[in-house]
């Protein structure tokens, strides 16, 4: 039997479809604070950027395999510490709690992988280490056609299962994907457009011996120029003039321009601490029985390294978390990582379940 | 930068996040992945964001990179498509979850049927109709020219009405 059906199929019932389909505030949310949770995990993996590589609309290559993986990728990182020696402290750190032993005088097993996969000849992309959505996995991205994938995808996956086997990090799981090889595509007229401003404005500055870290240039509505120079640079209406007459020269003066400026002592600190939670994680997040979910950090106002596990607020956890902290700020004190932690007073913070804090 | 970054894609979350999950909810036709897979696109965005040359709008490229993520969510899928297929269309009869997603009653008929059509169909009405995105703006997030834009919106409707025909949902006119 039909039924009646409570309107004529036009835009309206459509639009209505649109408007009666509600995505539940309260899991929109959950989302969002997933979302911002992995952005941070991310943000702690990223080397810090400075002058010279960030012109926007230039593609690079590490980058791109960033977006592929849609991981966190730790390759040359620049956090290596394979060369350190263990010292006597950290031995003493090391006999208490042999994990941070172990990860003193290891790279991040991404790397490893890396270049053992490199040394053996194989087209691989990229290889990270990934936290996305609690779930752990170690990825590797092959670079060639469908057949040349097949070929060597079972071999790949053994000695990947073997790197983790090795290191007990029972963690993580394998993917394995191919990549389609990269092809330089010719800039379009904007993009060439926006090149050319972005070049302008850079060699005008640094002809006016102006200091600047960053230039970007956008098209959208409004088209606006974004320019980072650091905050002992005061300057700014000078440098705003400069910037105004070459987008005169280019015919874009109407694009607005924000300045921000960056305490550079702070974006330094930045670099530091998120190398330092790499280290730090590198274990504690490949072993499944230390209940790490996530490791992370804020410099902000003053360092503090995160670690979120997924145990339960009790007596023996809080205990745990204790021992763990004490462990942590004694591996942070060795010589080693003093070069990377300098004078810098820091907190290590350990939350449980629900984000309730463990220590 | 990386605050402003992060903040950008938390405004561009509080604004587009709704829209992206109804737009992957009609195309997986699985609550939960796709919540999973708007998670995906705005991790997506935020690791390519030094990319987006704003050619389009911010929300254009969001749903660019949400069709992306969906047809990628598809092929891994493929070996099992057939029964998944199968399964997906069982779970479609049923009610959503009220506590993930809510639909209200005189929408529930063309939700479904919606989810009957051919993808090339559902994909243009969802993005022209129910997004109310230009042919445009359509053509780029499905990577397609604009004529086929066109060409399938024009069957596209008639393929909605004729499945609410067969679906029994239809109002049969009276003479």
């Amino acid at each position: 039997m039909k039924k009646p059906f409570n309107s004529y199929i036009d835009d309206s019932s459509l639009e209505k479809l649109n408007e009666e389909l509600i995505w539940k505030p309260t899991r929109k949310q959950k989302h969002k604070q997933r979302l911002l949770e992995t952005i941070n995990q991310l943000e702690s993996a990223q080397p810090v950027k400075y002058k010279g590589n960030l012109f926007s609309i230039k593609q690079n290559r590490l980058l791109r395999n960033v977006v592929y993986c849609g991981i966190a990728l730790f390759i040359l990182s620049g956090a290596f510490i394979s060369l350190a020696f263990v010292s006597p402290a950290m031995a003493q750190v090391a006999a208490k709690i042999p994990y941070l032993g172990q990860l003193f005088k290891q790279k991040p097993v991404s790397d490893v992988l890396y270049q053992e996969l490199e040394k053996k000849g194989y087209k691989t992309a990229s290889v990270g280490q990934t936290y996305y959505g609690g779930k752990k996995e170690l990825v590797v991205s092959v670079e060639g056609s469908e057949k040349y994938f097949n070929k060597v995808r079972e071999d790949i996956t053994d000695i990947a299962s073997k790197i983790l086997s090795k290191r007990q990090y029972d963690a993580y799981t394998f993917k394995i994907e191919r990549m389609e090889p990269y092809v330089y595509t010719e800039p379009n007229a904007q993009e060439k457009k926006i090149e050319k401003i972005q070049t302008d404005i850079s060699t005008e500055l640094e002809k006016h011996q102006y200091k600047f870290l960053l230039a970007n240039v956008s098209f959208d509505s409004p088209p606006r120029v974004e320019l980072e120079i650091p905050n002992t640079e005061k300057r700014v209406e000078e440098i705003k003039a400069v910037i105004h007459a070459v987008l005169a020269e280019n015919k874009t003066e109407n694009a607005s321009i924000k300045i921000k400026k960056i305490n550079l002592k702070k974006r330094d600190q930045d670099g530091r601490w998120g190398n330092i939670v790499t280290d730090v994680g590198e274990d504690l997040l490949g072993k499944e029985k230390y209940h790490v979910k996530m490791v992370g950090y804020s410099v902000h106002p003053e360092p503090q390294v995160l670690i979120y596990t997924s145990l339960s607020i009790s007596e023996d956890n809080k205990k745990f978390a204790s021992e763990l902290e004490e462990m942590i700020n004694e591996f942070l004190e060795t010589k080693e990582m003093k070069n990377k932690v300098k004078d810098d007073s820091y907190q290590v913070l350990i939350y449980g379940k629900g984000k309730k804090k463990l220590n | 930068m990386e605050n402003t970054k992060k903040e950008e894609i938390e405004r561009w979350y509080d604004e587009h996040s709704d829209a992206l999950l109804k737009f992957i909810l009609m195309l997986v036709k699985d609550y939960q992945q796709a919540e999973d897979l708007t998670h995906e696109t705005f991790v997506k965005a935020y690791l390519s964001y030094d990319l987006f040359q704003q050619n389009s709008s911010e929300k254009t490229w969001l749903f660019r990179i949400a069709h992306n993520v969906t047809i990628d969510y598809f092929r891994k899928q493929k070996p099992t498509s057939l029964l998944k297929d199968f399964l997906l269309s069982k779970k479609d009869q049923d009610r959503l979850p009220q506590e993930m997603i809510e639909l209200k009653e005189t929408s529930l008929e063309l939700y479904q049927a919606l989810g009957k059509l051919k993808d090339s169909h559902r994909k243009v009405i969802l993005l022209r109709k129910v997004q109310g995105f230009s042919v445009k703006d359509t053509a780029t997030i499905l990577g397609w020219s604009e004529s086929k834009v066109k060409s399938a919106q024009f069957r596209a409707i008639p393929a909605l009405r004729k499945q609410l025909v067969k679906d029994g949902y239809v109002y049969e006119e009276t003479v």
